[in-house]
């Protein structure tokens, strides 16, 4: 059984802290909360991608499901907020079941083909459901997330709160990485056919993951709809699948904090470059582009160089 | 233990095998017959990956014809590949959990919560016995790339060991190897059978079988053309025509 990292977990839980303590720009604590939003969507699918080989490029729906199940039935009937995310939970679990059953026969490009449609279906949904989801214009007047009697209504409350769901989400993936079900999923990613001489049944497990992680990131989109109190379907389109599939890409696929660091860059880069506005792209395009081409294993992947040739040495 | 009755299978219009037929008991068996005779075929029918048109097979009186590969290999039956099916990315011992923890089937939500402290003192044990059986200990800590191919082999076949199984399919395990790795393999083979586990492999090396099997199958354009000790196949008229020549391999 190998060790849990329990550096890493200390390093988050003493990042968040101190940020916490010492940052009271409000701007920089919502950079911050969009970070653990993207770093659990992104580490989900990480999951799927990263350690499983399963390509998706429909996990914005997913999340959407979430924040509009939560908005809908907080806005026009008045639901207990966290009965709504189960119930998100619960759809999104459905539909993932639905989804994945037939595509997740396929692999590589037409899989992603198949899941990129579904997003298309989704976003095309929130759009036209308008009587429901507001169409276009979105959803507003969803109310703050109220847990025991306290309220969520303010962002320093909400970040505690992120803070610690994040938190606990670390964990769980620090426990999952270290535990037989991570090798199990890497030794499907790379060979079924060995997998299923082995008695792994590859098309249940690609599907239990799949429907989890639909699950997880449909619970995020409520929590994310519960801060931002407006949800419109632009949160939910093709180019959010992509901007967390780059973030798992970049953090390092395969990797427990990749989907971490990935998140972290993606997320808190274009805000630290606003002052170059009209090379935000090329800025950020370059450096895609160089991780992409010299790192392959992403940022993970630099720091596990780094931690072996000068740290362990 | 493993018999196979009137098998057939086609790809489009290749009749890949035709009403193949024969059973194995104990101890090493071997099946033989020139390159697309059908063997790998075989295999592939046995272990649940093909489906064939018509024939049944049974393996310890089921059938398990139409079974999926994993619940055949949860019945007893675990495999070797004809090329090298080992995963890159993880260590040559942690190769081995594959084999091991799918037949002790651990609860997810143990293994998630390291509750199954046992479960893995069980499989570390099992994996430094098996090692040690196939003389691989020293390089498991490598990863199938930076090892030699000989060591792959035998962690392909420690891997299919480990999970105690009743029979094992070996595809070509003597192919790519030196003379004294087949000497080291065929000892650890004999080790093997010695346990009690079958034995069905796939060689084309004929002084390693004739050293090996007690029985063999001799295949050819996917029918069985002749059975029984290696001494009768050699003398047979129609194996010496179709795969060993006029003269001793």
């Amino acid at each position: 059984m190998k060790k849990l990292n329990l550096f890493y977990l200390s390093f988050l839980a003493i990042v968040i802290v101190l940020f916490y303590i010492f940052v009271d720009n409000q701007f920089y604590k919502s950079i911050l909360i969009y970070i653990m939003i993207n770093a659990i969507n992104a580490s989900m699918l990480n999951i799927l991608f990263g350690y499983t080989g399963v390509i998706s490029l429909g996990q914005a729906a997913f999340y959407g499901i979430g924040a509009y199940t939560t908005g809908i039935l907080t806005v026009h009937f008045g639901c207990n907020p966290l009965l709504t995310i189960l119930i998100g939970i619960l759809i999104a679990s459905f539909v993932a079941f639905l989804v994945g059953y037939p595509t997740l026969k396929l692999h590589g490009h037409y899989l992603a083909m198949a899941t990129l449609g579904f997003g298309m279906i989704l976003y095309i949904f929130f759009n036209e459901f308008s009587n429901y989801t507001g169409g276009p214009s979105g959803l507003v007047g969803i109310p703050k997330l109220s847990l025991f009697g306290f309220g969520l209504d303010n962002e320093d409350k909400f970040y505690v709160f992120i803070s610690i769901y994040f938190f606990i989400f670390s964990i769980l993936l620090e426990l999952f990485d270290k535990s037989y079900m991570s090798y199990k999923l890497k030794f499907i990613k790379e060979s079924e056919f060995a997998s299923k001489s082995f008695g792994v049944n590859v098309s249940r497990v690609k599907l239990i993951v799949f429907v989890l992680v639909a699950a997880v990131t449909s619970l995020t989109g409520s929590i994310f709809a519960f801060y931002s109190g407006f949800i419109s379907p632009v949160s939910f389109n093709l180019k959010y699948s992509i901007d967390i599939f780059i973030m798992a890409t970049v953090g390092g696929l395969g990797s427990i904090v990749g989907g971490t660091l990935g998140a972290t860059m993606l997320t808190a880069f274009p805000e630290l470059i606003t002052n170059f506005e009209d090379y935000e792209m090329i800025i950020y395009g370059t450096l895609l582009l160089i991780i992409i081409m010299f790192f392959p294993q992403g940022i993970a992947g630099i720091f596990k160089k780094f931690w072996g040739r000068y740290v362990k040495s | 233990m493993l018999s196979l009755r009137d098998i057939s299978i086609s790809f489009g219009g290749l009749k890949a095998l035709t009403d193949v037929t024969f059973s194995i008991d104990d101890g090493i068996n071997a099946l033989i017959g020139p390159n697309g005779a059908g063997k790998t075929t075989l295999f592939n029918v046995i272990s649940g990956f093909l489906k064939p048109d018509n024939g049944t097979v049974v393996f310890n009186n089921k059938d398990i014809t139409f079974r999926e590969p994993y619940e055949i290999f949860s019945m007893g039956i675990s495999r070797t590949f004809q090329n090298l099916n080992l995963i890159k990315d993880v260590t040559l011992r942690e190769n081995l959990y594959l084999g091991v923890f799918e037949k002790e089937k651990p609860s997810f939500l143990k293994d998630i919560l390291r509750l199954n402290k046992r479960l893995w003192e069980k499989v570390n044990k099992k994996i430094e016995d098996v090692m040690d059986l196939t003389n691989v200990s020293k390089w498991q800590h490598l990863k199938p790339d930076s090892a030699p191919y000989g060591v792959l082999k035998n962690f392909e076949l420690a891997r299919a060991l480990i999970s105690n199984p009743d029979l094992i399919l070996l595809d070509e395990p003597a192919a790519g190897l030196n003379n004294a790795e087949k000497e080291n393999l065929g000892l650890i083979i004999d080790k093997i059978a010695g346990m009690g586990i079958r034995i069905l492999m796939v060689e084309h090396d004929m002084s390693f079988v004739s050293s090996l099997a007690k029985y063999v199958v001799c295949l050819n354009f996917g029918k069985v053309i002749a059975m029984g000790t290696y001494t009768e196949i050699r003398q047979n008229k129609e194996v010496i025509k179709a795969y060993l020549g006029d003269t001793d391999a």
